[in-house]
């Protein structure tokens, strides 16, 4: 551009420099005579067309220019279009090659007889929870919704479109090639793709923003697969339980007496964790030894399938410590009684004191990533987690109305004999376990050795589900809850999904309150919370 | 779906009028129902009446007598209803005080109506009497003038002292100037004046700082006295309470708070706050009935220590108090805990005042677990996850302990059980004497006291669930904090 229009002294040097005639011109005789005026306006000319076409032909260039970037944009987008629908399709596939496999399957699995393998999962191990029927509903959550955000995984959720950070479903898919959650599609809470989720925290941590990962919340139905599977789970676990109890009662049983030792051991020590450094140490060691003992047969127990306590078909495993069918019942028994105890915790004292969740956090994680009580290479965190399910339903996705009978079934929300317990004991509970959902899933493995077994895309999703639930769907508990995961919790969640986690925050503290029913008086609990947390320097608006 | 709802939903539209007939009755019923609604601020529990028809669409609502604002039952029941200034209302919802209490519900609109009236009020330990007072003292205070000292509140001890300014600090919490002066023993710069709005202390050292002209107390408007029976009978304390009293304005706003107030106190009382509205309970109502209340027979003192530590394995623990009666016997006990893997301190009065305030904020914020401790918490102290108190040692007063100590014992298993939350007392018991004392106390307030068998530990874990269990059942039914018909200006 320069080039072409030249300042104005120098243009009229320029002029006259070719023959030195101006200045001799200007001073002689003839300075006024019509030839020298048609020469100064035939120069003049000449500049003039030079000029233009100067600038015509940067114009064409500049064109060209846009034109290719344009080109190349389009080329990239398209690029991504098809390698998401390629994704789509490839999701699609295995869902349907998923219900192809798991139709046929009949066995209603009542009182399933011990080594029965669990009829649902022949699945790649990748979807396991699959629940045959409701789970078709799932391919049509919007895979549009998600493509711009996953693949760049800051700058994403903020751009994503006003309504929501958490599109829809699906979104997961465009993340696919490091993505731990391919399987997410079909059971997002899922904890036991601890094989998947494996290179997760691994890529998580480390990375600080996983892409976040869009749970399937459109609907309930949408992980039902899961829900299901826990209620499943929690059922053979009382089983287990009462069976074992029976069993230790019976004269001559070598779990005589010991059974109830173990257990209020293992009691007693869970409600000694506080969140002092190092002060954990006796009573984890006791429980851990506990365990062991089980394991090792010190106390002799029958041997038990253990495909009935976890979510997904499980194979064999390369450098697992436990690949038999089995494991000893009085192993899981207690790991059982750990679960218990753990949620129990939460609820008594987590209610009164969120802060105290967080050392049982710790040592969740810890007890359930130990090798040694692992099942073929993977975690058995679904005992704890059927029991979230059981008592939590909320952080699940579930929804239901706090002033229907119905609704609070769905809720979680405890009898006492014929009459529902009171709001502010329920309210108490579902502090305490909000508070402990965070406390299990939003352990930082970036500097173990270990796995996670219960890595923090779970607690997205279980962000996400709440969070997402439309107006109608809204209950107090959901507020409630989501309080007691964030409160005390927003740095932790900072520090794995940065700016996504910003703006989720925002969503949750900000936006969520906004379509609070009338009697939620916890939504004004969570606006508050955001006031608190702005003093502290967490500018969410 | 629709047509199964709708025919449920029925039966309940029916029964709701039912429950205003004024058959004394249904009147009777529908009272039990509206107490135990508010008894923590939980309105829409399905208590009583015959609305526990299990349909499933059936709406849960409030009682309609509860709702209508013409009846003696009526009591505010959202933050809202009472119409406080928006910081404070924002401070209670961020300590996720969802609503009020029933002594909350029941006092607030009293304390805040103009003029200002005199209140003495009685509510079971746990129920919000601390945020009732907390939020009249920051709802009286003009904070355009925050230098200017205008309300104090005095308790029996440092450490109530030290807990009422910290649940005023943080119900204050989105308040702008706020200023608190804490009144305790070595806490205030000595020769300055109290630049604050807000008052806190005991009584001798408030007594000392205005004989010393450090606070003025010319614009004083509240004074409030926590533990009230406590700070009037007790005769140091009572005595100085009095002196405080009269070297303050005539026309200030008075309000005294316990759980407990023994006859002769009360007639004390109605001197020190005239004229005052009143919210009393009766004596078969005072103990919470949330609280499980059982009891071991030992078969002799040195058995104690065994049975106390395998009492943790028979449930699920937050935090625990265990009341002695000596400071021996409480170092002794903190050593053979701290060695089972219990984070467990003692506190007593051999611990100065600043060791006793760490002491106790270590347990507040759940560093330690266990709290060992003789009489100087048995009041007042409110740490919300204790979830047992044991009575290591029975409670007595008297020359030579001979008389069993009923209020405290009431104030000691008042620890737990707080806020409607799950709580158990056991209390121990060896010999002849120990066990009379503890009969006498039951006797005196009522309580059913149950034995818990320590034979065998899989049937006490059993029997501790099922004492729970029922007692829980049975709370829903009690008579509420407040009994509403005992309201009303004296």
């Amino acid at each position: 551009m320069t080039r072409s229009s030249p300042p104005a002294s120098r243009r009229s040097l320029m002029l006259s420099s070719p023959d030195r005639r101006f200045l001799s011109s200007f001073l002689g005789e003839d300075r006024n005579t019509e030839c020298s005026h048609r020469d100064a306006l035939e120069a003049a000319q000449a500049e003039h067309d030079r000029v233009r076409e100067a600038a015509i032909r940067a114009y064409q260039l500049h064109e060209l220019e846009l034109e290719r970037k344009r080109i190349a944009e389009a080329e990239l987008q398209e690029k991504q279009r098809l390698q998401v629908e390629a994704q789509i399709a490839a999701e699609e596939l295995r869902l349907r090659e998923l219900k192809a496999k798991t139709i046929p399957k009949p066995p209603p699995e009542p009182p399933s007889p011990k080594v029965e393998p669990l009829p649902p999962k022949p699945a790649p191990a990748k979807a396991p929870a699959q629940a045959p029927a409701p789970v078709a509903s799932k391919p049509p959550t919007a895979p549009t919704l998600a493509p711009p955000t996953a693949s760049t995984a800051n700058a994403t959720p903020n751009a994503a479109p006003s309504t929501s950070i958490f599109p829809p479903a699906a979104s997961k898919q465009n993340t696919a090639p490091a993505n731990p959650f391919q399987n997410a599609l079909s059971k997002p809470a899922q904890p036991n793709n601890v094989a998947p989720s494996q290179p997760t925290n691994g890529t998580l941590t480390p990375a600080k923003q996983p892409a976040p990962v869009q749970p399937v919340i459109n609907g309930q139905a949408a992980n039902q697969g899961l829900i299901d599977r826990y209620t499943e789970i929690h059922r053979e676990l009382k089983k287990l339980r009462k069976n074992l109890v029976a069993e230790s009662k019976v004269p001559g049983s070598p779990m005589k007496g010991k059974l109830g030792a173990y257990r209020r051991e293992i009691r007693v020590s869970i409600g000694q964790l506080t969140g002092t450094k190092g002060a954990n140490a006796q009573p984890t060691s006791k429980i851990m030894a506990a365990l062991r003992d089980a394991l090792e047969g010190k106390v002799p127990s029958p041997p038990i399938d253990v495909s009935r306590y976890v979510v997904d078909q499980r194979e064999p495993a390369e450098g697992a410590l436990h690949n038999d069918l089995t494991m000893p019942s009085l192993f899981l028994y207690l790991l059982n009684i750990c679960a218990k105890s753990i949620v129990s915790q939460f609820i008594n004292e987590g209610g009164a004191n969120p802060k105290s969740a967080d050392p049982i956090g710790v040592f969740t994680a810890q007890v359930f990533s130990t090798k040694e009580f692992m099942w073929r290479g993977q975690p058995l965190i679904d005992i704890l987690m059927s029991k979230f399910r059981v008592v939590c339903p909320v952080v699940f996705g579930l929804r239901g109305n706090d002033k229907t009978e119905r609704g609070r079934i769905t809720l979680g929300w405890k009898k006492d004999g014929p009459s529902w317990i009171t709001e502010q004991s329920h309210n108490d509970r579902m502090t305490g376990l909000g508070a402990g959902f965070a406390a299990v899933s939003l352990r930082d493995f970036s500097k173990s050795a270990r796995t996670n077994p219960y890595p923090p895309t779970n607690y997205w999703v279980a962000l996400a589900g709440i969070v997402n639930t439309p107006v109608g769907q809204i209950s107090n508990t959901q507020y409630v809850v989501l309080r007691a995961m964030i409160g005390g919790y927003e740095q932790r969640f900072l520090n794995f999904y940065g700016n996504a986690g910003l703006a989720a925050l925002r969503l949750a503290l900000i936006e969520f309150p906004k379509k609070a029913p009338q009697n939620a008086a916890a939504a004004g609990s969570l606006r508050a919370l955001a006031e608190v947390l702005r003093e502290s320097g967490l500018v969410l608006t | 779906m629709a047509d199964l709802a709708s025919r449920i939903t029925k039966p309940a539209d029916d029964a709701a009028p039912a429950s205003e007939t004024p058959a004394a009755t249904d009147t009777a019923a529908a009272e039990t129902h509206v107490g135990d609604a508010q008894n923590d601020g939980a309105v829409e529990s399905l208590g009583g009446s015959g609305l526990q028809e299990p349909g499933y669409e059936v709406e849960i609502t409030l009682s309609d007598l509860q709702q209508n604002e013409a009846t003696p039952f009526h009591s505010a029941t959202t933050w809202e209803d009472i119409g406080l200034r928006e910081e404070l209302h924002k401070g209670l919802l961020a300590l996720n005080f969802l609503k009020p209490s029933k002594v909350q519900g029941k006092s607030l609109p009293l304390m805040l109506s103009d003029p200002p009236t005199n209140m003495l009020a009685q509510s079971q330990s746990g129920t919000g009497k601390t945020a009732a007072f907390v939020t009249a003292i920051l709802s009286r205070v003009d904070f355009s003038n925050p230098d200017q000292p205008q309300a104090l509140a005095l308790a029996p001890s440092r450490e109530l002292a030290r807990q009422i300014e910290e649940v005023i600090r943080a119900i204050g919490h989105f308040i702008q100037n706020l200023k608190i002066a804490p009144a305790v023993p070595g806490a205030l710069p000595r020769g300055e004046p109290v630049r604050s709005a807000v008052v806190v202390g005991t009584p001798g050292t408030v007594m000392d700082i205005i004989r010393r002209r450090q606070l003025d107390v010319s614009q004083l408007k509240v004074l409030v006295l926590d533990e009230a029976d406590n700070m009037l009978d007790q005769q140091g304390l009572g005595d100085q309470c009095m002196r405080v009293k009269g070297m303050l304005p005539k026309t200030i706003q008075t309000l005294l708070f316990s759980a407990t107030f023994p006859e002769k106190v009360l007639q004390y009382a109605n001197k020190f706050a005239p004229n005052a509205h009143s919210l009393k309970l009766q004596r078969s109502d005072l103990t919470v009935k949330g609280i499980s209340q059982m009891f071991i027979d030992c078969p002799n003192d040195s058995t104690k220590y065994d049975i106390l530590c395998r009492l943790y394995g028979l449930m699920t623990i937050g935090q625990s108090v265990i009341f002695v009666k000596t400071r021996e016997s409480a170092n002794e006990i903190q050593r053979r805990m701290v060695a089972d893997g219990h984070k467990a301190s003692a506190l007593h009065a051999a611990f100065d005042g600043s060791e006793r305030d760490e002491l106790l904020s270590k347990f507040r914020s759940g560093e330690s677990k266990v709290l060992i401790a003789t009489n100087v918490i048995a009041r007042g102290i409110d740490v919300s996850s204790v979830s047992m108190v044991i009575n290591y040692d029975i409670p007595m007063k008297g020359r030579g302990d001979t008389e069993p100590d009923t209020e405290t014992y009431l104030h000691r298993i008042g620890r737990t059980g707080r806020f409607g939350r799950v709580g158990v007392s056991i209390s121990f018991v060896y010999d002849k004497k120990s066990y009379d004392a503890l009969s006498s106390i039951a006797n005196h307030y009522g309580i059913d006291l149950v034995k818990l068998d320590t034979d065998d530990w899989d049937d006490a874990e059993e029997r501790v669930k099922e004492v729970i269990k029922k007692n829980r059942a049975q709370a829903a039914y009690a008579p509420s904090a407040t009994d509403p018909q005992k309201t009303g200006a004296a």
